[in-house]
């Protein structure tokens, strides 16, 4: 019964806690320039998602140990020095581009400039995760991110081709602005498996103390959550594809965004959208702001857990307060938050390959995971999604150039 | 030392392959002229969903105020791609000026922050057709070489 009860909130946070700013803002993009054509780049990113994060959590659930600890004792400091740099890098812009997101958000409700929500947003983030548990954050942001679901709702009010739907979730040549179409692809992709997600996801679950009983728990957790949480940002593309498209609205700004429900709920789309938008960013600031504590606290053998007072594991704590003023300091020069979103998200994919190549590493190894070291399939999987990760690397880049 | 080699190498090719990509991509100025003007008309179509939603009462003035700011930076944006075309191309001395003045001539914040609704909907009109006239612009530009 506990564990049926684990799977539920399992999923619900999945649901909350999967869709945020990258997400949003690839898919409103996606649906308004290319209609339904990039659909097949959100199934094959949720397709490696699902794998990755069943990964992380059946590794934490029979070893017990959180992965940057893993690799840490199992393949040397050296070895993860490199990757931990980069996550580091990832996450405070991750923080960053979520913060501006939640500011925005607060901008279309009150009318006041982002750039002066920065700091309230900031010092209230830090408070929710100062004084409160780790149960407490996750459960409530994700029953509150389910809002979130009107993009679902509001896709299907428009009656969207069914045919064409389908059409699009296998790959195709767009026929205007190639390079555009490839980076929306490759950022697509970003958004889902940032990483941040799986670092956080195990964590998570030594936090929530799973054992080996878990696995099928986990399992569950990852293919149903991960694939509800991708039919939120399905449903954000197919209303941005239905509503943006047919009037050559290209979404270059939040604020071009923000009308996407406006035709499907008139009188609450708005505010639906700005509440969407907040809470989902909120949800993943506070997931990214702890994994960024963990996964420092675990590279340097720190004591760490958000259910813990702060006084009990003071650098954790100083990790993730120093993480939210980098956040806030980089959202108070004044860049875009809609541009920098696309930049974190292809920079995601770029450095899939630095983060994930050590952590599968660790998979494979029998001596650790015995019988629940990856099969066959994941490592077919797990081979594809490296191949991806290092063409995506080398697409991205010259792709940051000329197509954002 | 052949490893050395080989890193050098795929180092090489990496970078040639992402220049070579990204200067095979690089627009010309009709292809900038062309991305503005999508631009600008996807602004406007914007523009003109914000003011249906606002004269309901369902966005605050603030945020169309905001709207009406970007369009304003769009159409100035396409104005100055005009500028950079060469003089013999498609697009004739009257089509640029007709650009060139509507950013200031479709300028709808003031109206906006003076809350003059009469105002705003004789402007609303003015951008619907300066949506059309932008279409036509941007036909001719794809007709250019």
């Amino acid at each position: 019964m506990k564990k049926a009860l684990q799977l539920a909130l399992g999923i619900v946070t999945s649901v909350g806690g999967f869709f945020d700013i990258g997400n949003l803002v690839t898919a409103a993009q996606a649906g308004a320039r290319f209609r339904f054509q990039l659909l097949w780049a959100l199934l094959l990113g949720t397709f490696l998602v699902i794998f990755l994060v069943e990964m992380a959590g059946r590794f934490a659930a029979v070893t017990g140990k959180a992965i940057p600890e893993a690799v840490r004792e199992h393949l040397g400091f050296r070895v993860w020095l490199g990757p931990f740099v980069v996550l580091v890098l990832l996450h405070v812009l991750t923080i960053a581009v979520e913060l501006g997101g939640i500011c925005f958000a607060l901008q279309l409700l009150s009318g006041v400039h982002f750039a002066l929500w920065v700091v309230p947003v900031g010092v209230l983030v830090w408070l929710m995760i100062w004084r409160t548990t780790f149960d407490a954050v996750e459960y409530s942001v994700a029953i509150i991110g389910m809002i979130t679901l009107a993009f679902v709702v509001g896709a299907m009010r428009h009656h969207p081709p069914a045919g064409e739907v389908m059409a699009g979730l296998l790959p195709s040549r767009p026929d205007h602005d190639t390079a555009n179409y490839w980076f929306l692809a490759v950022s697509i992709v970003g958004a889902l498996i940032a990483p941040y997600l799986f670092y956080f996801y195990s964590s998570g679950a030594i936090e929530d103390e799973w054992d080996r009983t878990y696995v099928w728990v986990n399992r569950g957790v990852a293919v149903i959550g991960m694939g509800f949480g991708a039919a939120i940002s399905a449903g954000l593309l197919v209303a941005a594809a239905m509503v943006f498209a047919p009037l050559g609205i290209r979404v270059e700004s939040l604020n071009e965004a923000a009308l996407v429900l406006t035709n499907a709920f008139p009188f609450w789309g708005f505010a639906l959208f700005a509440v969407s938008l907040g809470v989902a960013c909120l949800g993943a600031m506070l997931e990214v702001t702890l994994s960024l504590a963990y996964t420092t606290a675990q590279t340097f053998g720190w004591r760490w857990g958000e259910s813990e007072a702060p006084h009990r594991n003071a650098r954790f704590a100083t990790v993730y307060t120093l993480a939210i003023v980098a956040g806030c300091a980089i959202m108070l020069t004044g860049l875009d938050p809609m541009k920098l979103t696309m930049v974190t998200m292809a920079l995601n994919a770029a450095m899939l390959p630095v983060v994930a190549i050590p952590f599968l590493l660790l998979m494979n190894n029998g001596h650790l995971l015995r019988e629940h070291a990856n099969g066959v399939l994941s490592n077919v999987v797990v081979g594809i999604t490296v191949l991806l990760s290092i063409v995506l690397s080398v697409v991205s880049i010259p792709l940051l150039v000329v197509g954002s | 030392m052949r490893a050395q080699s080989s890193r050098v190498l795929a180092r090489s090719v990496l970078v040639a392959g992402s220049l070579a990509l990204a200067t095979s991509c690089r627009s010309s100025p009709a292809q900038h002229l062309a991305e503005t003007l999508d631009e600008a008309a996807g602004q406007l179509a914007v523009l003109d969903m914000g003011l249906a939603a606002w004269f309901g009462n369902r966005v605050p003035t603030a945020f169309l105020e905001r709207l009406a700011d970007e369009t304003t930076s769009k159409l100035e944006q396409a104005a100055s791609s005009a500028t950079a075309l060469p003089s013999d191309s498609a697009l004739s001395d009257s089509a640029r000026r007709t650009l060139a003045h509507a950013a200031t001539a479709a300028s709808l914040a003031p109206l906006v922050r003076s809350a003059d609704t009469s105002g705003i909907r004789a402007r609303a009109a003015q951008l619907s057709a300066l949506r059309f006239t932008i279409g036509a612009l941007r036909s001719r530009v794809s007709l250019e070489p």
